[in-house]
């Protein structure tokens, strides 16, 4: 391996993380979306119950 | 119409909660970002698990006093459940992907039970549908309930009974929690936002069922 300066890692070992945000951005929008469309559909329900 | 001040709350609770998840709360070293999935699916899971439980106290103490607004809140409870299921089982596999390489595994028990507990609630709101009687609406979903609870333990335990892919728990074992302080805060601000939520849907959802059983039983008077 390639001497580095004093300090420093090879940059392999920097950046070891796996970039898994599209799973996790999909899955914020899916969950929120789905409270969101239950919320919804029990203030519809309830308008409807309501005006009869 | 009025949003309740538990609304208000439990959705403002909801959207801090994502807020620190996102911006707030550091990245683990090994999963990135897909392990912020967690601060979701596990707070959904405990909502779905005491949503569910209480379908069973609830349903247990109507098969023995018959006070329909018990009946009244196991429904709503058990809907309620199902939605929070729902996303429980989406998210899981979201996260699976990434870390296991798949979305699913049949063979894992935690899994499957987890879904055939979804199964059986979405029959419990079927069965409630095909019944036209009150009262023998009532009492079978209130039998169905029962039983369908007794999985809980069964999910809870399964990780530790069986050979499975999921998880240990981090928080809910024995011993100290091993999760660093910062996300051991958003996970537990978590579970007391996703319960408030869980509240707030239940709370709309017996008024709805309240407000169409009282329409219901004007329209029979009148005719």
């Amino acid at each position: 391996m390639a001497m580095l300066p004093s300090g420093m890692l090879p940059p392999q070992r920097w950046n070891t993380m796996p970039d898994t945000s599209a799973y996790y951005h999909l899955a914020y929008t899916i969950a929120l979306g789905i409270y969101a469309a239950y919320a919804l559909s029990l203030y519809l329900r309830r308008k409807r119950v309501r005006a009869k | 119409m009025k949003i309740s001040w538990l609304s208000t709350v439990a959705g403002a609770a909801v959207l801090g909660t994502v807020i620190r998840a996102v911006f707030f709360t550091p990245l683990e070293a090994k999963q990135g970002a897909a392990q912020k999935i967690f601060y979701i699916h596990v707070p959904s899971a405990w909502v779905a698990f005491l949503a569910f439980f209480l379908v069973a106290v609830a349903s247990g103490v109507y098969l023995w006093i018959r006070d329909p607004r018990l009946d009244r809140f196991a429904e709503s409870s058990a809907e309620v459940g199902v939605v929070f299921t729902t996303v429980v089982l989406i998210t899981g596999p979201l996260w699976a992907k990434p870390i296991w390489g798949t979305f699913w595994a049949w063979w894992d028990v935690r899994l499957v039970s987890t879904l055939f507990l979804w199964f059986i609630y979405v029959s419990y709101i079927v069965l409630r549908g095909a019944i036209e009687s009150p009262e023998l609406r009532a009492r079978y979903s209130a039998v169905l309930g029962i039983l369908g609870a007794l999985l809980i333990p069964f999910i809870h335990l399964s990780v530790y009974l069986f050979a499975t892919m999921h998880p240990m728990p981090i928080v809910g074992k024995p011993s100290a929690p091993s999760l660093p302080h910062e996300m051991l805060m958003t996970l537990m601000l978590s579970l007391v936002s996703f319960t408030l939520l869980y509240f707030a849907f239940v709370r709309a959802r017996y008024g709805y069922a309240a407000e169409r059983d009282a329409a219901a039983a004007k329209m029979e008077y009148d005719a």
